[in-house]
Protein backbone atom coordinates (compact mmCIF):
# COMPACT_ATOMS: atom_id res chain seq x y z
CA UNK A 1 0.00 0.00 0.00
CA UNK A 2 1.25 3.35 -0.80
CA UNK A 3 0.13 6.87 -1.26
CA UNK A 4 0.72 6.47 -4.97
CA UNK A 5 -1.74 3.61 -5.16
CA UNK A 6 -4.36 5.61 -3.27
CA UNK A 7 -3.84 8.64 -5.50
CA UNK A 8 -4.15 6.45 -8.57
CA UNK A 9 -7.64 5.45 -7.48
CA UNK A 10 -8.46 9.08 -6.82
CA UNK A 11 -7.38 10.04 -10.32
CA UNK A 12 -9.40 7.22 -11.87
CA UNK A 13 -12.35 8.41 -9.81
CA UNK A 14 -11.95 11.94 -11.11
CA UNK A 15 -12.30 10.55 -14.62
CA UNK A 16 -15.73 9.06 -13.98
CA UNK A 17 -16.70 11.90 -11.62
CA UNK A 18 -16.35 14.48 -14.39
CA UNK A 19 -18.76 12.48 -16.51
CA UNK A 20 -21.33 12.50 -13.70
CA UNK A 21 -20.85 16.25 -13.38
CA UNK A 22 -21.57 16.87 -17.05
CA UNK A 23 -24.86 14.98 -17.02
CA UNK A 24 -25.95 16.38 -13.67
CA UNK A 25 -25.49 20.10 -14.28
CA UNK A 26 -27.86 20.23 -17.26
CA UNK A 27 -30.39 18.13 -15.38
CA UNK A 28 -30.21 20.32 -12.30
CA UNK A 29 -30.41 23.51 -14.38
CA UNK A 30 -33.60 22.39 -16.13
CA UNK A 31 -35.01 21.04 -12.86
CA UNK A 32 -34.29 24.40 -11.23
CA UNK A 33 -35.89 26.45 -13.99
CA UNK A 34 -38.94 24.26 -14.63
CA UNK A 35 -39.36 22.85 -11.16
CA UNK A 36 -39.71 19.48 -12.82
CA UNK A 37 -37.33 16.71 -13.70
CA UNK A 38 -36.65 15.52 -17.18
CA UNK A 39 -35.99 11.82 -16.65
CA UNK A 40 -34.90 11.46 -20.28
CA UNK A 41 -31.96 13.81 -19.76
CA UNK A 42 -29.43 10.99 -19.25
CA UNK A 43 -30.32 9.59 -22.67
CA UNK A 44 -28.19 12.29 -24.22
CA UNK A 45 -25.23 10.09 -23.21
CA UNK A 46 -26.63 7.26 -25.28
CA UNK A 47 -27.51 9.60 -28.16
CA UNK A 48 -24.00 11.09 -28.22
CA UNK A 49 -22.36 7.67 -28.28
CA UNK A 50 -24.59 6.37 -31.07
CA UNK A 51 -24.20 9.62 -32.94
CA UNK A 52 -20.50 8.84 -33.04
CA UNK A 53 -21.19 5.25 -34.00
CA UNK A 54 -23.77 5.83 -36.74
CA UNK A 55 -22.32 9.01 -38.22
CA UNK A 56 -18.60 8.69 -37.64
CA UNK A 57 -17.78 4.98 -37.48
CA UNK A 58 -16.94 2.72 -40.42
CA UNK A 59 -19.99 0.60 -39.62
CA UNK A 60 -22.15 3.71 -40.00
CA UNK A 61 -22.01 6.54 -42.48
CA UNK A 62 -18.27 6.93 -42.06
CA UNK A 63 -18.18 10.72 -41.89
CA UNK A 64 -15.19 10.64 -39.62
CA UNK A 65 -14.93 11.63 -35.98
CA UNK A 66 -14.78 15.39 -36.38
CA UNK A 67 -17.87 15.67 -38.59
CA UNK A 68 -19.72 13.24 -36.33
CA UNK A 69 -18.79 15.21 -33.21
CA UNK A 70 -19.98 18.48 -34.71
CA UNK A 71 -23.19 16.82 -35.88
CA UNK A 72 -23.81 15.42 -32.40
CA UNK A 73 -23.33 18.85 -30.83
CA UNK A 74 -25.74 20.48 -33.29
CA UNK A 75 -28.06 17.48 -33.08
CA UNK A 76 -28.35 17.92 -29.31
CA UNK A 77 -29.81 21.38 -29.84
CA UNK A 78 -32.30 20.05 -32.39
CA UNK A 79 -33.35 17.20 -30.10
CA UNK A 80 -33.56 19.53 -27.11
CA UNK A 81 -35.69 21.92 -29.18
CA UNK A 82 -37.99 19.11 -30.31
CA UNK A 83 -38.25 17.67 -26.81
CA UNK A 84 -39.28 21.08 -25.47
CA UNK A 85 -41.86 21.86 -28.14
CA UNK A 86 -43.32 18.37 -28.54
CA UNK A 87 -43.42 17.34 -24.91
CA UNK A 88 -42.07 19.51 -22.09
CA UNK A 89 -44.04 22.70 -22.78
CA UNK A 90 -47.28 20.82 -23.42
CA UNK A 91 -47.49 19.19 -20.02
CA UNK A 92 -49.37 20.68 -17.10
CA UNK A 93 -46.67 21.69 -14.64
CA UNK A 94 -49.02 21.22 -11.73
CA UNK A 95 -49.22 17.49 -12.36
CA UNK A 96 -45.75 16.29 -11.48
CA UNK A 97 -46.47 12.63 -12.13
CA UNK A 98 -47.58 13.38 -15.71
CA UNK A 99 -44.26 15.03 -16.36
CA UNK A 100 -42.37 12.15 -14.81
CA UNK A 101 -44.23 9.51 -16.79
CA UNK A 102 -44.06 11.42 -20.07
CA UNK A 103 -40.31 11.95 -19.91
CA UNK A 104 -39.85 8.35 -18.80
CA UNK A 105 -41.79 7.39 -21.93
CA UNK A 106 -39.49 9.51 -24.08
CA UNK A 107 -36.55 7.76 -22.48
CA UNK A 108 -37.93 4.26 -23.20
CA UNK A 109 -38.81 5.25 -26.72
CA UNK A 110 -35.38 6.68 -27.54
CA UNK A 111 -33.49 3.82 -25.92
CA UNK A 112 -35.43 1.10 -27.67
CA UNK A 113 -35.44 2.88 -30.99
CA UNK A 114 -31.67 3.21 -30.90
CA UNK A 115 -31.27 -0.33 -29.57
CA UNK A 116 -33.30 -1.63 -32.51
CA UNK A 117 -31.20 0.35 -34.98
CA UNK A 118 -28.09 -1.06 -33.33
CA UNK A 119 -29.42 -4.65 -33.33
CA UNK A 120 -29.60 -4.63 -29.55
CA UNK A 121 -25.86 -4.75 -29.20
CA UNK A 122 -23.27 -2.67 -27.47
CA UNK A 123 -21.20 -1.15 -30.26
CA UNK A 124 -17.70 0.17 -30.31
CA UNK A 125 -17.23 3.79 -31.25
CA UNK A 126 -14.34 5.54 -32.93
CA UNK A 127 -12.04 7.39 -30.53
CA UNK A 128 -12.24 11.18 -30.38
CA UNK A 129 -8.49 11.36 -29.98
CA UNK A 130 -5.62 8.95 -29.50
CA UNK A 131 -5.24 8.04 -25.88
CA UNK A 132 -1.90 8.74 -24.28
CA UNK A 133 -0.93 7.74 -20.82
CA UNK A 134 1.52 9.90 -18.95
CA UNK A 135 3.44 8.61 -16.00
CA UNK A 136 4.05 11.31 -13.45
CA UNK A 137 5.68 10.35 -10.16
CA UNK A 138 4.49 6.82 -10.65
CA UNK A 139 0.89 7.89 -11.35
CA UNK A 140 -0.78 6.92 -14.60
CA UNK A 141 -2.72 9.82 -16.03
CA UNK A 142 -4.46 9.51 -19.36
CA UNK A 143 -5.15 12.47 -21.56
CA UNK A 144 -8.83 11.49 -21.67
CA UNK A 145 -9.12 12.00 -17.90
CA UNK A 146 -7.33 15.33 -18.25
CA UNK A 147 -9.62 16.42 -21.09
CA UNK A 148 -12.76 15.34 -19.20
CA UNK A 149 -11.68 17.16 -16.08
CA UNK A 150 -10.83 20.30 -18.02
CA UNK A 151 -14.19 20.13 -19.83
CA UNK A 152 -16.11 19.73 -16.57
CA UNK A 153 -14.31 22.63 -14.91
CA UNK A 154 -14.58 24.98 -17.89
CA UNK A 155 -18.25 24.17 -18.48
CA UNK A 156 -19.24 24.45 -14.81
CA UNK A 157 -17.49 27.76 -14.23
CA UNK A 158 -18.59 29.05 -17.62
CA UNK A 159 -22.21 28.24 -16.79
CA UNK A 160 -21.90 29.86 -13.36
CA UNK A 161 -20.47 33.01 -14.96
CA UNK A 162 -23.29 32.99 -17.51
CA UNK A 163 -25.95 32.64 -14.81
CA UNK A 164 -24.48 35.29 -12.54
CA UNK A 165 -23.11 37.90 -14.89
CA UNK A 166 -25.27 37.99 -18.04
CA UNK A 167 -28.77 39.29 -18.56
CA UNK A 168 -30.10 35.97 -19.84
CA UNK A 169 -28.48 34.26 -16.88
CA UNK A 170 -30.30 36.59 -14.54
CA UNK A 171 -33.59 35.92 -16.32
CA UNK A 172 -33.03 32.17 -15.90
CA UNK A 173 -32.38 32.68 -12.19
CA UNK A 174 -35.55 34.75 -11.96
CA UNK A 175 -37.68 31.99 -13.50
CA UNK A 176 -36.06 29.40 -11.24
CA UNK A 177 -36.78 31.40 -8.10
CA UNK A 178 -40.33 32.48 -8.84
CA UNK A 179 -41.87 31.74 -12.23
CA UNK A 180 -45.06 33.65 -11.51
CA UNK A 181 -43.22 36.81 -10.56
CA UNK A 182 -40.90 36.32 -13.54
CA UNK A 183 -43.92 36.50 -15.86
CA UNK A 184 -45.06 39.56 -13.97
CA UNK A 185 -41.81 41.36 -14.74
CA UNK A 186 -42.21 40.66 -18.43
CA UNK A 187 -40.06 37.54 -18.77
CA UNK A 188 -41.12 35.00 -21.37
CA UNK A 189 -40.79 31.97 -19.11
CA UNK A 190 -41.37 29.53 -21.96
CA UNK A 191 -38.41 30.94 -23.87
CA UNK A 192 -36.23 30.78 -20.78
CA UNK A 193 -37.19 27.13 -20.21
CA UNK A 194 -36.24 26.37 -23.80
CA UNK A 195 -32.89 28.09 -23.23
CA UNK A 196 -32.27 25.96 -20.14
CA UNK A 197 -33.18 22.77 -22.05
CA UNK A 198 -30.84 23.69 -24.93
CA UNK A 199 -27.95 24.47 -22.58
CA UNK A 200 -28.56 21.25 -20.65
CA UNK A 201 -28.75 19.13 -23.83
CA UNK A 202 -25.58 20.63 -25.23
CA UNK A 203 -23.60 20.06 -22.03
CA UNK A 204 -24.98 16.53 -21.71
CA UNK A 205 -23.81 15.44 -25.17
CA UNK A 206 -20.36 16.81 -24.43
CA UNK A 207 -20.39 14.51 -21.40
CA UNK A 208 -21.78 11.72 -23.58
CA UNK A 209 -19.04 12.13 -26.19
CA UNK A 210 -16.35 12.00 -23.52
CA UNK A 211 -18.03 9.02 -21.87
CA UNK A 212 -18.13 7.16 -25.19
CA UNK A 213 -14.51 8.07 -25.75
CA UNK A 214 -13.47 6.81 -22.33
CA UNK A 215 -15.33 3.53 -22.62
CA UNK A 216 -14.98 3.18 -26.42
CA UNK A 217 -18.50 1.81 -26.46
CA UNK A 218 -22.04 2.84 -27.30
CA UNK A 219 -24.58 1.09 -25.09
CA UNK A 220 -28.28 1.72 -25.82
CA UNK A 221 -29.13 1.37 -22.15
CA UNK A 222 -26.26 3.31 -20.65
CA UNK A 223 -28.80 5.78 -19.23
CA UNK A 224 -29.85 3.17 -16.68
CA UNK A 225 -26.61 3.66 -14.77
CA UNK A 226 -25.97 7.25 -15.80
CA UNK A 227 -29.36 8.50 -14.66
CA UNK A 228 -28.84 6.90 -11.27
CA UNK A 229 -25.67 8.96 -10.78
CA UNK A 230 -27.41 12.00 -12.24
CA UNK A 231 -30.22 11.87 -9.68
CA UNK A 232 -27.81 11.18 -6.85
CA UNK A 233 -25.48 14.06 -7.74
CA UNK A 234 -28.26 16.60 -8.40
CA UNK A 235 -30.19 15.71 -5.26
CA UNK A 236 -27.19 15.50 -2.94
CA UNK A 237 -25.86 18.80 -4.29
CA UNK A 238 -29.27 20.43 -4.07
CA UNK A 239 -31.57 21.03 -7.03
CA UNK A 240 -30.43 24.00 -9.07
CA UNK A 241 -26.92 24.07 -7.65
CA UNK A 242 -24.50 23.95 -10.58
CA UNK A 243 -21.38 24.47 -8.48
CA UNK A 244 -22.64 21.87 -6.02
CA UNK A 245 -23.08 19.36 -8.84
CA UNK A 246 -19.40 19.80 -9.71
CA UNK A 247 -18.26 19.12 -6.15
CA UNK A 248 -20.64 16.23 -5.51
CA UNK A 249 -20.09 14.67 -8.97
CA UNK A 250 -16.33 14.57 -8.51
CA UNK A 251 -16.73 13.34 -4.94
CA UNK A 252 -19.01 10.50 -6.07
CA UNK A 253 -16.58 9.45 -8.79
CA UNK A 254 -13.71 9.38 -6.31
CA UNK A 255 -15.76 7.57 -3.65
CA UNK A 256 -16.76 4.89 -6.13
CA UNK A 257 -13.20 4.41 -7.23
CA UNK A 258 -12.00 4.18 -3.65
CA UNK A 259 -14.54 1.43 -3.01
CA UNK A 260 -12.54 -0.63 -5.50
CA UNK A 261 -9.38 0.22 -3.63
CA UNK A 262 -10.91 -0.78 -0.31
CA UNK A 263 -12.00 -4.02 -1.97
CA UNK A 264 -8.48 -4.71 -3.18
CA UNK A 265 -7.04 -4.02 0.25
CA UNK A 266 -9.73 -5.94 2.08
CA UNK A 267 -9.85 -8.88 -0.27
CA UNK A 268 -13.40 -8.50 -1.62
CA UNK A 269 -14.93 -7.34 -4.87
CA UNK A 270 -15.38 -3.59 -4.37
CA UNK A 271 -17.06 -3.11 -7.74
CA UNK A 272 -20.23 -4.64 -6.29
CA UNK A 273 -20.43 -1.71 -3.90
CA UNK A 274 -19.80 1.01 -6.44
CA UNK A 275 -23.38 1.74 -7.39
CA UNK A 276 -24.54 1.60 -3.80
CA UNK A 277 -22.49 4.60 -2.74
CA UNK A 278 -24.47 7.18 -4.66
CA UNK A 279 -27.77 5.83 -3.39
CA UNK A 280 -26.64 5.67 0.22
CA UNK A 281 -25.32 9.22 -0.07
CA UNK A 282 -28.65 10.31 -1.50
CA UNK A 283 -30.68 8.74 1.29
CA UNK A 284 -28.45 10.10 4.04
CA UNK A 285 -28.50 13.62 2.62
CA UNK A 286 -32.24 13.56 2.03
CA UNK A 287 -32.78 12.54 5.65
CA UNK A 288 -30.54 15.22 7.08
CA UNK A 289 -30.65 18.07 4.56
CA UNK A 290 -33.71 17.67 2.30
CA UNK A 291 -32.67 20.60 0.13
CA UNK A 292 -29.25 19.10 -0.56
CA UNK A 293 -25.82 20.17 0.57
CA UNK A 294 -25.64 23.34 -1.50
CA UNK A 295 -29.30 23.63 -2.29
CA UNK A 296 -31.75 26.25 -1.44
CA UNK A 297 -34.51 25.13 -3.73
CA UNK A 298 -35.73 27.90 -5.99
CA UNK A 299 -32.24 29.01 -6.67
CA UNK A 300 -29.94 28.16 -9.54
CA UNK A 301 -26.32 28.98 -9.97
CA UNK B 1 -65.93 55.56 -23.39
CA UNK B 2 -62.88 53.46 -24.18
CA UNK B 3 -60.62 56.53 -24.11
CA UNK B 4 -61.27 57.23 -20.46
CA UNK B 5 -61.03 53.67 -19.30
CA UNK B 6 -57.65 52.27 -18.29
CA UNK B 7 -59.02 48.83 -17.48
CA UNK B 8 -62.38 47.46 -18.57
CA UNK B 9 -63.31 44.03 -17.27
CA UNK B 10 -66.47 42.41 -18.66
CA UNK B 11 -68.20 39.31 -17.32
CA UNK B 12 -65.00 37.89 -15.87
CA UNK B 13 -65.03 34.32 -14.58
CA UNK B 14 -62.02 32.73 -12.93
CA UNK B 15 -62.17 29.10 -11.86
CA UNK B 16 -59.70 26.78 -10.16
CA UNK B 17 -60.98 23.34 -11.05
CA UNK B 18 -64.49 23.18 -9.66
CA UNK B 19 -64.02 26.25 -7.48
CA UNK B 20 -65.39 29.40 -9.08
CA UNK B 21 -63.39 32.20 -7.51
CA UNK B 22 -64.72 35.05 -9.66
CA UNK B 23 -68.13 35.17 -11.35
CA UNK B 24 -69.32 37.71 -13.88
CA UNK B 25 -67.22 40.59 -12.62
CA UNK B 26 -67.43 43.96 -14.41
CA UNK B 27 -64.92 46.66 -13.53
CA UNK B 28 -64.09 50.00 -15.11
CA UNK B 29 -60.99 51.66 -13.78
CA UNK B 30 -60.94 55.25 -15.08
CA UNK B 31 -57.74 56.59 -16.51
CA UNK B 32 -55.50 58.58 -14.20
CA UNK B 33 -57.32 57.52 -11.06
CA UNK B 34 -56.93 55.10 -8.22
CA UNK B 35 -59.71 52.55 -8.12
CA UNK B 36 -60.06 50.15 -5.23
CA UNK B 37 -61.41 46.63 -5.14
CA UNK B 38 -62.33 45.78 -1.58
CA UNK B 39 -63.53 42.60 -0.05
CA UNK B 40 -62.77 40.09 2.64
CA UNK B 41 -60.32 37.23 2.52
CA UNK B 42 -61.25 34.80 -0.25
CA UNK B 43 -63.73 37.12 -1.94
CA UNK B 44 -61.90 36.91 -5.27
CA UNK B 45 -59.91 40.16 -5.19
CA UNK B 46 -56.51 38.71 -5.95
CA UNK B 47 -57.93 36.34 -8.55
CA UNK B 48 -59.46 39.30 -10.37
CA UNK B 49 -56.17 41.18 -10.25
CA UNK B 50 -54.16 38.16 -11.40
CA UNK B 51 -56.59 37.56 -14.26
CA UNK B 52 -56.13 41.16 -15.43
CA UNK B 53 -52.36 40.63 -15.27
CA UNK B 54 -52.69 37.37 -17.23
CA UNK B 55 -51.28 35.23 -14.44
CA UNK B 56 -54.35 33.04 -14.00
CA UNK B 57 -56.45 31.76 -16.91
CA UNK B 58 -59.66 33.61 -17.72
CA UNK B 59 -62.50 31.09 -17.89
CA UNK B 60 -64.99 33.55 -19.40
CA UNK B 61 -65.28 37.26 -20.08
CA UNK B 62 -62.86 39.84 -21.38
CA UNK B 63 -60.21 42.29 -20.25
CA UNK B 64 -59.52 45.52 -22.12
CA UNK B 65 -56.48 47.65 -21.42
CA UNK B 66 -56.69 51.22 -22.66
CA UNK B 67 -59.66 50.28 -24.80
CA UNK B 68 -57.92 47.40 -26.59
CA UNK B 69 -58.71 43.74 -25.90
CA UNK B 70 -56.01 41.87 -23.98
CA UNK B 71 -57.95 38.78 -22.90
CA UNK B 72 -55.79 36.27 -24.75
CA UNK B 73 -52.39 37.91 -24.33
CA UNK B 74 -49.77 36.04 -22.28
CA UNK B 75 -48.68 37.79 -19.08
CA UNK B 76 -45.25 38.90 -20.29
CA UNK B 77 -46.79 40.46 -23.42
CA UNK B 78 -49.29 42.40 -21.29
CA UNK B 79 -46.36 43.76 -19.30
CA UNK B 80 -44.12 44.71 -22.19
CA UNK B 81 -46.66 45.82 -24.77
CA UNK B 82 -49.55 47.10 -22.66
CA UNK B 83 -47.75 48.27 -19.56
CA UNK B 84 -49.87 46.20 -17.18
CA UNK B 85 -47.74 45.82 -14.07
CA UNK B 86 -48.78 43.84 -11.01
CA UNK B 87 -47.31 44.29 -7.55
CA UNK B 88 -48.20 41.03 -5.79
CA UNK B 89 -49.10 40.89 -2.14
CA UNK B 90 -46.37 38.43 -1.19
CA UNK B 91 -43.14 37.29 -2.81
CA UNK B 92 -43.07 40.45 -4.88
CA UNK B 93 -39.29 40.58 -5.31
CA UNK B 94 -36.60 38.03 -6.13
CA UNK B 95 -35.13 37.24 -2.73
CA UNK B 96 -31.96 35.55 -4.01
CA UNK B 97 -31.07 38.64 -6.03
CA UNK B 98 -29.59 41.92 -4.91
CA UNK B 99 -31.57 45.15 -4.79
CA UNK B 100 -29.67 46.28 -7.88
CA UNK B 101 -30.56 43.09 -9.79
CA UNK B 102 -34.22 43.42 -8.86
CA UNK B 103 -34.30 47.02 -10.05
CA UNK B 104 -32.41 45.93 -13.18
CA UNK B 105 -35.30 43.65 -14.12
CA UNK B 106 -37.59 46.69 -13.99
CA UNK B 107 -35.19 48.81 -16.04
CA UNK B 108 -35.01 46.03 -18.63
CA UNK B 109 -38.78 46.19 -19.18
CA UNK B 110 -38.65 49.99 -19.17
CA UNK B 111 -36.07 49.87 -21.97
CA UNK B 112 -38.16 47.45 -24.00
CA UNK B 113 -41.22 49.65 -23.57
CA UNK B 114 -39.27 52.71 -24.54
CA UNK B 115 -38.16 50.93 -27.70
CA UNK B 116 -41.86 50.47 -28.44
CA UNK B 117 -42.41 54.21 -28.04
CA UNK B 118 -43.81 54.39 -24.51
CA UNK B 119 -41.99 57.32 -22.98
CA UNK B 120 -41.65 57.73 -19.30
CA UNK B 121 -39.23 59.81 -17.32
CA UNK B 122 -39.07 57.65 -14.21
CA UNK B 123 -35.42 56.73 -13.75
CA UNK B 124 -33.25 54.90 -11.27
CA UNK B 125 -32.33 58.27 -9.74
CA UNK B 126 -36.03 58.98 -9.22
CA UNK B 127 -36.39 55.59 -7.56
CA UNK B 128 -33.52 56.33 -5.20
CA UNK B 129 -34.89 59.81 -4.47
CA UNK B 130 -38.24 58.26 -3.67
CA UNK B 131 -36.79 55.49 -1.51
CA UNK B 132 -33.28 56.51 -0.36
CA UNK B 133 -32.97 53.33 1.69
CA UNK B 134 -32.78 51.30 -1.54
CA UNK B 135 -29.67 53.16 -2.62
CA UNK B 136 -28.00 52.32 0.69
CA UNK B 137 -28.83 48.66 0.14
CA UNK B 138 -28.08 48.28 -3.58
CA UNK B 139 -25.71 45.36 -3.21
CA UNK B 140 -27.64 43.58 -0.47
CA UNK B 141 -29.58 40.45 -1.27
CA UNK B 142 -33.29 41.17 -1.03
CA UNK B 143 -33.73 38.38 1.53
CA UNK B 144 -31.99 40.62 4.06
CA UNK B 145 -34.42 43.53 3.63
CA UNK B 146 -37.24 44.37 6.02
CA UNK B 147 -40.87 44.01 5.02
CA UNK B 148 -41.22 47.72 4.33
CA UNK B 149 -38.03 47.80 2.27
CA UNK B 150 -39.25 44.83 0.21
CA UNK B 151 -42.47 46.70 -0.54
CA UNK B 152 -40.52 49.80 -1.58
CA UNK B 153 -38.29 47.68 -3.80
CA UNK B 154 -41.32 46.14 -5.50
CA UNK B 155 -42.90 49.55 -6.06
CA UNK B 156 -39.65 51.06 -7.37
CA UNK B 157 -39.13 48.16 -9.78
CA UNK B 158 -42.72 48.45 -11.00
CA UNK B 159 -42.40 52.19 -11.68
CA UNK B 160 -39.18 51.58 -13.62
CA UNK B 161 -41.19 49.32 -15.92
CA UNK B 162 -43.02 52.39 -17.31
CA UNK B 163 -46.47 51.10 -16.41
CA UNK B 164 -49.73 52.41 -17.88
CA UNK B 165 -51.74 50.42 -15.40
CA UNK B 166 -50.56 49.44 -11.95
CA UNK B 167 -52.30 46.57 -10.20
CA UNK B 168 -51.42 46.64 -6.51
CA UNK B 169 -52.37 43.73 -4.28
CA UNK B 170 -52.81 44.68 -0.60
CA UNK B 171 -50.47 47.69 -0.39
CA UNK B 172 -51.14 48.02 3.34
CA UNK B 173 -50.29 44.40 4.17
CA UNK B 174 -47.34 44.26 6.52
CA UNK B 175 -46.72 48.01 6.43
CA UNK B 176 -47.23 50.62 9.11
CA UNK B 177 -50.26 52.75 8.23
CA UNK B 178 -48.12 55.88 8.36
CA UNK B 179 -45.72 54.40 5.82
CA UNK B 180 -48.61 53.44 3.52
CA UNK B 181 -49.82 57.04 3.61
CA UNK B 182 -46.34 58.39 2.94
CA UNK B 183 -45.77 56.03 0.02
CA UNK B 184 -49.10 56.89 -1.55
CA UNK B 185 -48.59 60.62 -1.03
CA UNK B 186 -45.47 60.35 -3.18
CA UNK B 187 -47.02 57.80 -5.51
CA UNK B 188 -49.97 60.08 -6.33
CA UNK B 189 -47.65 62.72 -7.73
CA UNK B 190 -45.80 60.16 -9.83
CA UNK B 191 -49.00 58.59 -11.10
CA UNK B 192 -50.33 61.98 -12.22
CA UNK B 193 -47.04 63.02 -13.79
CA UNK B 194 -46.65 59.77 -15.73
CA UNK B 195 -50.32 59.16 -16.48
CA UNK B 196 -50.52 55.86 -14.62
CA UNK B 197 -53.86 54.39 -13.56
CA UNK B 198 -54.15 52.16 -10.53
CA UNK B 199 -56.40 49.32 -9.52
CA UNK B 200 -55.67 48.29 -5.97
CA UNK B 201 -56.99 45.47 -3.91
CA UNK B 202 -57.43 45.98 -0.19
CA UNK B 203 -58.76 44.10 2.75
CA UNK B 204 -58.46 47.19 4.91
CA UNK B 205 -61.53 49.13 3.79
CA UNK B 206 -60.54 52.33 5.59
CA UNK B 207 -57.15 52.45 3.88
CA UNK B 208 -58.63 51.64 0.49
CA UNK B 209 -61.30 54.35 0.69
CA UNK B 210 -58.72 56.87 1.80
CA UNK B 211 -56.42 56.16 -1.16
CA UNK B 212 -58.92 55.59 -3.95
CA UNK B 213 -61.36 57.88 -5.69
CA UNK B 214 -63.87 55.10 -6.31
CA UNK B 215 -64.29 51.56 -5.14
CA UNK B 216 -65.87 48.24 -6.00
CA UNK B 217 -66.91 45.82 -3.31
CA UNK B 218 -66.54 42.14 -4.12
CA UNK B 219 -68.22 39.39 -2.12
CA UNK B 220 -67.95 35.68 -2.87
CA UNK B 221 -66.67 36.35 -6.35
CA UNK B 222 -69.31 38.91 -7.34
CA UNK B 223 -69.34 42.70 -7.37
CA UNK B 224 -71.97 43.86 -4.92
CA UNK B 225 -71.33 47.61 -4.77
CA UNK B 226 -69.69 50.32 -6.82
CA UNK B 227 -69.56 53.97 -5.78
CA UNK B 228 -67.25 56.95 -5.30
CA UNK B 229 -65.03 56.47 -2.26
CA UNK B 230 -66.48 59.53 -0.54
CA UNK B 231 -69.91 57.96 -0.62
CA UNK B 232 -68.73 54.54 0.54
CA UNK B 233 -66.89 56.03 3.53
CA UNK B 234 -70.20 56.64 5.27
CA UNK B 235 -71.96 53.53 4.00
CA UNK B 236 -73.61 51.58 6.79
CA UNK B 237 -73.81 48.36 4.80
CA UNK B 238 -70.07 48.41 4.14
CA UNK B 239 -69.37 49.08 7.80
CA UNK B 240 -71.59 46.20 8.74
CA UNK B 241 -69.78 43.87 6.37
CA UNK B 242 -66.26 44.85 7.31
CA UNK B 243 -66.33 45.95 10.89
CA UNK B 244 -67.68 42.65 12.13
CA UNK B 245 -71.29 43.67 12.58
CA UNK B 246 -72.41 40.64 10.56
CA UNK B 247 -72.76 38.23 13.41
CA UNK B 248 -74.64 40.74 15.50
CA UNK B 249 -77.07 41.29 12.66
CA UNK B 250 -77.57 37.54 12.40
CA UNK B 251 -76.32 37.43 8.83
CA UNK B 252 -73.78 34.77 7.85
CA UNK B 253 -70.31 36.22 7.59
CA UNK B 254 -68.74 36.30 4.13
CA UNK B 255 -67.27 32.95 3.26
CA UNK B 256 -63.73 32.73 4.48
CA UNK B 257 -62.46 30.18 1.98
CA UNK B 258 -58.80 30.69 1.19
CA UNK B 259 -58.15 31.80 -2.34
CA UNK B 260 -55.62 29.66 -4.17
CA UNK B 261 -52.49 31.75 -4.00
CA UNK B 262 -50.72 31.42 -7.30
Amino acid sequence: MSLTEFLQYVIDGLGSGTLYVLVAIGFTLVFGVMGLMNVAHADFYMLAAFGLFFLGGVEGLGWGVLAATISVLIGSLIIGFAMFHLILKRLDKEIMIAFFVATLGVSFFLENLVAKLADFRVRSVPALFTTHTYVIEGLYITNSVAVSLAAALIITFGLLAFLNYTEHGQLLRAVAENAMLAKGVGIDTGRMTLLAVLIGSFIAVIGGLLYANTTSTADPFVANTVSLKMFAVAIVAGIGSVGGALVVGLFLGIAESLSLWVGVRGGFDGSQWQNVIGLVLMVVVLMTRPNGLFGKFERIG
Amino acid sequence: MPDDSAIAVRGLDVAYGAIRAVQGVDIDAPRGQITALIGSNGAGKSSTLNAIAGLVPIARGSVEIGGVDATRLPAHVRVVERGVVLIPEARAVFLTMTVRENLGLGIRVGREREARGHKSAFTLEDAFRLFPVLEERTDKRAQYLSGGELKMLAIARSLLMHPRVLLIDEPSMGLAPLLVRQIFAVLRGILREHDVSVLLVEQDTAVALELASSAYVIEQGRITMHAPASKLRGDARLKAAYLGADAAAGRPAPEDAKEPCP
